[in-house]
């Protein structure tokens, strides 16, 4: 009985500790301004006046920040053009590599190995400067195209980590079995193995499209218009600007966190399990 | 339908010899086992025929083609793995139907071939199952509707028995075995299980550290082991050897000559073998081919005089020495002892209502017909004795 | 042999194959780190200032001299591994503490665990921002922090005052806390699954055995997880390393140079004055840092043959 209770005190603790920052954010977004003043914890009038200003598509408010609050909706398009590339070259470039890590022994895979492992040790700022004077030089600069291949690089490391302790919980005797039964060696890929792993690859696409949604600096060095600024950029952007009330920052930071929060809480199971289970395995 | 040879065939894993120089022919609709302890190489013979593995050296042949360098989509073959291998994203009857559908068969005909399979492995009602909502042995059954399905020229089976319970491996090597008389296709079985081998099989290849041992029909493994591995590997209990001298007595006869033994041999027999004595020698001898008796209330010397006049006679056995009970083991059908002869133990089968127990001194008999004799170095056998 | 020869052929083209798949990630890796990380190097030992475009010419290891001679990089540098050894330890802690939770079975763990991914989905940059708010004047963390000082002063009868993010003790420890919070559920998720692996007989022996669950914890749990929180805080020890987005929303590197963490440090110098030679010996130190512990940390998982090719 005392183990049940202070287990749900321990549960408890652990909720308050997870959500608490987040769902004072998440009221805040709901309360008019001077509420937020008085330190409250809950809207006592609740609003979504502070949402409005994100989605006045004529242009008709002359509120502060109205201007870059404008542009979240067309932020949110190029977030999700780069977010979605960055997750599909993850998956192609990440699956290619990791399967020949996992499947087939050659000499040299230890050495790649440690190559992705190191790649994935570099920090982002060591190789900002280079990565801008080389965008800047092919004019990629204020693309899409830059901050796809930069967040990819960042990524890829890491998926094809995970992708190859992924493959390689899948028995060889699928495979196997799938020539067995006539397939080509690619047959078998695609037939047997990709259906298979199916749940792998999906919690490493969303893992990299979240990555690549948050990711911020190569975004902000590399992005200067709303061509191809990505939401965080415009968030911060948002901030920087004084007189904004924090209610509306708080609602933006709301839309930001939106997809992504929609997306971890869809795919919860496969990400935990799909991530955890081949980090350690 | 299909003739399998194999023109001594390795494969080396870097440093390892998984299979070295194996060379067979595989009768068409024959049931070969290859039968040999866990790492022996089995798996990796049986890869090679599929073409699973490319070997090191050495050709693959169905009938008349060599098909070393086919690869096995290409080869006429359906195999059945260890774990099952099931697809698990598939249904049954997909998992069923799927060979033939990379086959290029049509759907209609797809759909009564998977029928007829899964009415041969009593699968029926599986058929829109997913393969983790199956049971061990509903997915053993899965598997083997999947290989069977496309009617391939030769069948390879690698343990398809080990990972279900003991009376379910049963009922399934019966099940196999009447397969077998149906299709008419040539089976490649591995197995490390000696009483399976020996049920299934035409033939037997016993394999040890990549080699072949022997190959034979089970009774010529059983009854004429070529040496102290196939001859401990093959029967339960596993058969038992005693150390010996080979020794000729002032009379002529020979016998072997061990701690707390000593065992009369045939002169004809010694003299096929062409041994000479001092020879160094293992005795094999099986449990249901000893017997055991009371002691003789007479002394030691007495006993033996009087069993050796008795073998004269020819009918009655003399007693190879004396031992003493340390285990009593029922088994139902049987009784088994184990004895302990001059530091050594062996095991003797008996009939149940013998009430001999624990500490009980006992005379031993060996059948002089059953005896096996290998040499004390090599292990190899030194006659057929049959 | 004769017949050996197709097969040596075999296994060299077989060797090709994994090599041509690898190629794609290769070359992105090559093109977009192993390159600039190498003109990096080279930008590092010009005077390149952005400033000076026409005087840009070679100088040795002189930037690497005037930064190992400032005080600025020093003060970024215990900054940051201040910041970062803090972020390694809680996260450890906290994160094993919710992984233990959630291996227990009770009633509403599917929706703790559901709500474990939450800090994790949050960018690092609106995270920043919403313990800006938090922490600001009216956040309600700050009030919550008010309130406790003013416990505290009474019940101790001290004075304290709390001046909230203006004080850099409270600015650099906050931004630990906020960077904490955002990386607990990844760790979590790699003890849960390390947790889950380890055979249950094996509690079940040790019960038997007597242990207490202290015990059972520290001789069973522990040394099953030793794999998993060495990667945690492989991690962990790069993303401390790497902290800008948080620092550049929550703090500005404030209030002074309070949370001028090495990466901060880097962007200044690069964007702020435009000095990229210097900004690039900055990065270069960096990169040496990070992938000395990580060196290190991977040795210590190869000693443990954990780490197999
Ligand atoms: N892919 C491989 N790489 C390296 N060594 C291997 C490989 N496959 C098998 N071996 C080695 O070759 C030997 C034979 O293995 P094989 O799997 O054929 O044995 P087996 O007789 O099937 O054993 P079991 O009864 O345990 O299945 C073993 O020593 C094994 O370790
Ligand atoms: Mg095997």
């Amino acid at each position: 009985m005392w183990r049940r209770a202070s287990l749900y005190i321990y549960a408890l603790a652990a909720v308050i500790y997870l959500t608490l920052p987040f769902a004072w954010v998440a009221a805040v977004s709901f309360m008019p301004e001077r509420e937020v003043t008085q330190q409250r914890w809950w809207p006592e009038e609740p609003t979504i006046g502070n949402y409005s200003l994100y989605f006045d598509v004529e242009g008709q408010s002359a509120d502060v920040g109205a201007a870059i609050a404008r542009q979240f909706p067309r932020a949110i398009i190029n977030s999700l053009i780069i977010g979605s590339a960055v997750m599909l070259l993850n998956l192609t470039c990440g699956s290619l590599a990791a399967y020949a890590l996992a499947r087939l022994p050659f000499r040299g895979n230890l050495l790649l190995l440690l190559f992705y492992l190191g790649s994935r040790s570099v920090p982002g700022v060591a190789i900002m400067i280079p990565m801008y004077l080389l965008m800047r030089s092919y004019g990629l600069l204020d693309t899409h195209l830059s901050v796809i291949l930069s967040h990819t690089t960042f990524t890829l490391p890491f998926t094809i980590w995970i992708l190859k302790g992924y493959f390689q919980t899948v028995p060889l005797d699928l495979e196997r079995a799938a020539r067995v039964d006539g397939c080509t060696p690619l047959g078998a890929l695609v037939r047997v193995f990709l259906p298979v792993t199916t749940p792998g690859l999906v919690a490493v696409g969303i893992f990299a499209f979240i990555a690549s949604w948050g990711e911020f600096l190569f975004a902000l060095l590399f992005t200067t218009t709303i061509a191809s600024r990505p939401v965080t950029v415009l968030a911060s952007d948002f901030a920087q600007e004084l007189q904004v009330p924090f209610t509306v920052i708080a609602a933006g930071g709301v839309l930001v966190i939106l997809l992504p929060l929609v997306l971890s809480f869809l795919f919860q199971r496969l990400i935990i399990q799909g991530i955890g289970g081949s980090v350690t395995g | 339908m299909a003739r399998v040879r194999l023109n001594n065939l390795t494969k080396h894993f870097g440093d390892v010899v998984a299979v070295d120089d194996v060379s067979l022919d595989i009768a068409d609709r024959e049931f070969l086992t290859l039968l040999g302890p866990s790492g022996c190489g089995k798996t990796t013979l049986l890869n090679m025929i599929a073409g699973l593995e490319s070997p090191t050296a050495g050709e693959v042949w169905f009938d008349d083609r060599n098909v070393t360098a086919v690869p096995p989509e290409r080869r006429d073959i359906a195999m059945v793995f260890q774990t099952y291998a099931l697809y698990p994203h598939m249904h049954v009857f997909d998992n069923v139907a799927f060979g033939l559908k990379m086959r290029g068969v049509p759907a209609e005909d797809r759909k009564k071939l998977v029928q007829a399979a899964a009415k041969t492995m009593e699968i029926e009602h599986l058929l829109d199952r997913k393969p983790r909502a199956l049971s061990g042995g509903q997915r053993q059954r899965v598997a083997l509707a999947r290989a069977i399905v496309r009617n391939p020229g030769v069948f390879l089976l690698d343990e398809p028995l080990s990972n279900l319970d003991a009376q379910l491996r049963v009922v399934m090597r019966t099940e196999l075995k009447r397969l077998h008389g149906e299709l008419e296709m040539t089976f490649v079985y591995v197995t490390h299980d000696q009483a399976e081998s020996l049920i299934l099989s035409d033939r037997i290849v016993v394999m040890k550290e990549g080699t072949i041992q022997q190959i034979g029909t089970p009774e010529s493994i059983y009854d004429s082991p070529a040496n102290t591995f196939v001859a401990g590997f093959v029967g339960s209990p596993p058969i038992n050897l005693l150390k010996g001298v080979l020794e000729q007595t002032g009379g002529g006869d020979w016998r072997v000559v061990g701690e707390g033994f000593s065992c009369g041999m045939a002169t004809s027999m010694v003299e096929r073998m062409g041994q000479s004595a001092g020879r160094e020698v293992s005795l094999g001898v099986r449990a249901e081919d000893i017997g055991v008796g009371e002691v003789q209330s007479t002394a030691n010397s007495d006993s033996e005089t009087a069993s050796e006049t008795g073998g004269q006679s020819g009918t009655q056995v003399r007693s190879v020495g004396r031992a003493e009970v340390v285990v009593r083991e029922p088994m139902g059908s049987d009784l088994f002892l184990t004895v302990d002869v001059g530091g050594s133990n062996v095991k003797v089968r008996t009939r149940p209502e013998n009430r001999m127990d624990r500490g009980d001194n006992v005379e031993l008999y060996f059948d002089p017909g059953k005896i096996h004799l290998f040499d004390g170095e090599s292990g190899e056998a030194l006659l057929d004795i049959r | 042999m004769t017949v050996l020869r197709p097969f040596h052929l075999m296994s060299r083209t077989r060797d090709l194959l994994p090599l041509l798949l690898n190629l794609p990630a290769v070359i992105l890796l090559l093109a977009f780190i192993a390159y600039p990380i190498g003109i990096s190097f080279w930008m590092s030992l010009h005077r390149y200032n952005l400033r000076r475009p026409d005087q840009v010419y070679f100088h040795g290891l002189e930037n690497y001299a005037t930064i190992l001679a400032s005080s600025e990089f020093w003060n970024a540098l215990w900054i940051s591994l201040y910041f970062t050894f803090m972020a390694v330890l809680l996260v450890i802690v906290i994160a094993m503490a919710i992984a233990l939770l959630l291996h227990e079975s009770f009633r509403g763990r599917g929706v703790v665990r559901a709500l474990l991914l939450i800090p994790w989905a949050i960018p690092g940059v609106v995270n920043g921002l919403m313990w800006v708010g938090l922490l600001g004047d009216y956040g309600a963390f700050n009030a919550m922090l008010e309130d406790s000082v003013a416990a505290v002063n009474y019940l101790f009868g001290i004075n304290i005052v709390y001046t909230g993010m203006a004080s850099p003790f409270v600015a650099l420890n906050a931004a630990i806390g906020a960077h904490v919070w955002r990386s607990v559920p990844f760790a979590c998720i790699i003890f849960l699954a390390a947790i889950q692996a380890i055979p249950t007989e094996q509690y079940r022996a040790a019960r038997v055995d007597g242990a207490t669950s202290w015990n059972r914890f520290r001789f069973i749990t522990l040394p099953w997880l030793y794999h998993a929180v060495l990667v945690v805080a492989i991690f962990e020890t790069m993303n401390g390393f790497r902290a800008f987005d948080l620092i550049y929303a929550l703090t500005g590197g404030g209030p002074g140079d309070a949370t001028h963490v090495i990466a901060w440090q880097t962007y200044k110098e690069a964007f702020a004055r435009l000095d990229f030679g210097g900004a690039n010996a900055y990065s270069y130190l960096i990169t040496l840092i990070t992938m000395t512990l990580a060196i290190i940390y991977i040795r210590l998982l190869y000693r443990r043959g954990l780490v197999q090719g």
